[in-house]
């Protein structure tokens, strides 16, 4: 090869270097996540510290309040501060459960601006082996699922003509919270493993262990809870349906939240999957769905005849409240415009007709909070390479100025 | 505060995406790079008080960051487990049409010939585009900016020939 020519060629490549390396860049979302978990990590001193600082810069820049008033309004300000970031609660909002409805008639955007609901595709959970649900699951049958860029158009028909759907909080939860979980189904600590683990903790009962995880906030996952049997319970023959509710009514674990089950099947296993609902004001339920807009919830899963271990969410308290959600044909103009969740394409671009439209929940996670969020999940579906692919865009609902 | 450092979230905002792309060029698993790059950041916000810019750039000091992060996040034990994991956990829409799609991209098919080659190769090649000088790229790698340039024009060579070699396979 001349010299000339060798030049040439690595000059090329540098140029594609640069251009690599300019163009790949993470995921939509991902700045804001990292940044706010960044903030969230932040110790309280500090915080307030700046909320201070930045009401200083602000008197300073009005020298005319009387000295007095500004030491009245900083009490407040650090007041509120300190019942914020302690997780203490100034409404009455809190509902047991998750699922009741009495609260929604309050203020709009009580807590604040939120967090947005998104696709995350290509992301697992860190601990897979115990995420609860079926949604994640390899092993069992499910679409072929498109993310990338696509020229869509909307030629279904939207089902309900305005939404009331309300929004649920819940804080994060510490050690403590996951002991009495652990105690209310039976079980002690394990202190040996629990150091560095990544758990809330890890724990034993009679013929069962227990872990509860934290929440997953780059998917964000809520915090969520695994029990496995130590001996398996064989249930052979039964509907497992029956089987499953059995073994989760032994830990009082059967879901007290709006759901539907089903049963998926691949070889020997069997995974029952609870679908976790919210109860809508007009009536009716939506899903929750995750990441990659499928459902999921608690499940239970049973092989070779054997029930060998069960997840699903930590009982946590939620609060409710209403945020204004825009229209319907604003969903739609979003979902059409809305950039794709995943860079990663087929080519040329597939033209997609976004047929379906269904009311979910999604969760967001931010400042130490998960926020259940509602939100239309569109799809529609295209051949490419003689295989049918899904597309699906959510659209969050809560109107855009009231996020963050 | 120094008062020629500049706020953290400056930095935070002019590097997150060339720290990415670095990172992503040596680990070649996006899920991998965004737990490396935000495991960068939080180290770095924690010790931002301490860096002193008289002494080096934001670049050279974030870059350092991460390129421990990412030699932690080669020798950390079980990594091969969990990557396993994780491959046996992916949904499939990980494995479907993306995996089709992959050859037709033709940065992404660089990157990961980028990620094969040896360490310091790699690291050359991806600190070098990743916008340092040369000086820069040796003081990193513990090595003269003459040294450097060695390094990254031999890597240079290997990645052209290993792209060279795949398009002669496929052919």
């Amino acid at each position: 090869m001349s010299d000339n020519k060798e030049d040439l060629e690595l000059e090329a490549l540098q140029r594609e270097l640069d251009d690599a390396f300019a163009t790949t860049r993470p995921r939509r979302g991902f700045e804001d996540e990292l940044w706010m978990r960044m903030q969230a990590r932040r110790p309280l001193w500090t915080r307030l510290r700046d909320a201070i600082g930045s009401w200083g810069e602000l008197f300073r820049e009005a020298p005319a309040i009387p000295l007095g008033a500004v030491a009245v309004l900083l009490i407040v300000v650090i007041g509120a501060g300190i019942l914020i970031n302690s997780g203490l609660h100034l409404n009455q909002t809190a509902t047991s459960g998750g699922t009741s409805l009495s609260a929604p008639d309050l203020a709009l955007g009580e807590f604040g601006k939120l967090p947005t609901p998104a696709l995350h595709p290509g992301l697992v959970p860190a601990a897979t082996a115990q995420a609860p649900g079926a949604a994640y699951n390899s092993s069992f049958d499910q679409p072929n699922l498109y993310f990338g860029p696509a020229t869509l158009r909307w030629t279904g028909q939207m089902p309900l003509q305005s939404v009331q759907a309300p929004v649920y909080r819940y804080a994060e939860p510490g050690v403590s919270l996951a002991d009495q979980f652990a105690a209310s189904v039976g079980a002690s600590s394990n202190k040996q493993v629990q150091s560095g683990s990544g758990f809330l903790g890890t724990y034993s009962g009679q013929a069962f262990t227990l872990t509860v995880q934290p929440t997953e906030p780059q998917l964000p996952l809520e915090p969520y809870f695994s029990l496995a049997p130590t001996s398996p319970p064989n249930v052979s023959g039964a509907d497992p349906r029956v089987a499953a509710a059995t073994f989760l009514g032994q830990y009082s674990l059967v879901p007290s939240w709006p759901n539907s089950v089903t049963v998926q099947q691949s070889g020997g296993r069997v995974l029952v999957q609870y679908s976790r609902a919210f109860q809508l004001p007009g009536g009716g339920v939506a899903y929750l769905v995750n990441w990659i807009g499928q459902r999921y919830g608690a499940s239970v899963d049973i092989n070779n005849g054997g029930v060998t271990g069960a997840s699903g969410p930590l009982p946590l308290n939620l609060d409710a409240t209403t945020y204004r959600l825009i229209s319907n044909d604003d969903a739609v103009r979003t979902a059409l415009e809305s950039a794709p969740a995943s860079t990663q394409t087929i080519q040329p671009v597939p033209a997609v007709d976004l047929n379906s439209v269904e009311l979910v929940y999604a969760l967001a996670f931010a400042r130490g909070q998960g926020y259940y969020e509602p939100a239309y999940l569109f799809s529609g579906t295209f051949s490419y390479n003689g295989q049918t692919y899904t597309k699906r865009v959510l659209v969050p609902l809560v109107d855009p100025t009231l996020r963050s | 505060m120094a008062a020629d450092r500049p706020p953290f979230e400056d930095v935070y905002r002019d590097y997150l995406g060339r720290i990415y792309a670095y990172v992503r060029a040596q680990v070649g698993v996006s899920a991998d790079a965004e737990d490396i790059t935000a495991q960068v950041f939080m180290n770095a916000y924690q010790a931002y008080d301490r860096f002193e810019p008289r002494n080096l750039t934001p670049a050279a000091w974030l870059f350092r960051i991460a390129r421990n992060a990412t030699l932690d996040h080669f020798r950390a034990s079980g990594r091969r487990d969990r990557l396993q994991r994780t491959i046996e956990h992916q949904p499939e829409v990980e494995e479907d049409p993306s995996a089709m799609a992959e050859e037709r991209i033709q940065y992404r098919a660089l990157l990961a010939h980028v990620a094969r080659l040896p360490e310091r190769q790699r690291d050359a090649i991806s600190l070098r585009h990743s916008g340092l000088s040369f000086e820069e790229v040796g003081r990193l790698m513990s090595c003269s900016e003459d040294a450097a340039k060695m390094l990254y024009h031999r890597a240079l060579k290997a990645l052209r020939d290993a792209v060279a070699g795949e398009e002669q396979a496929v052919e």
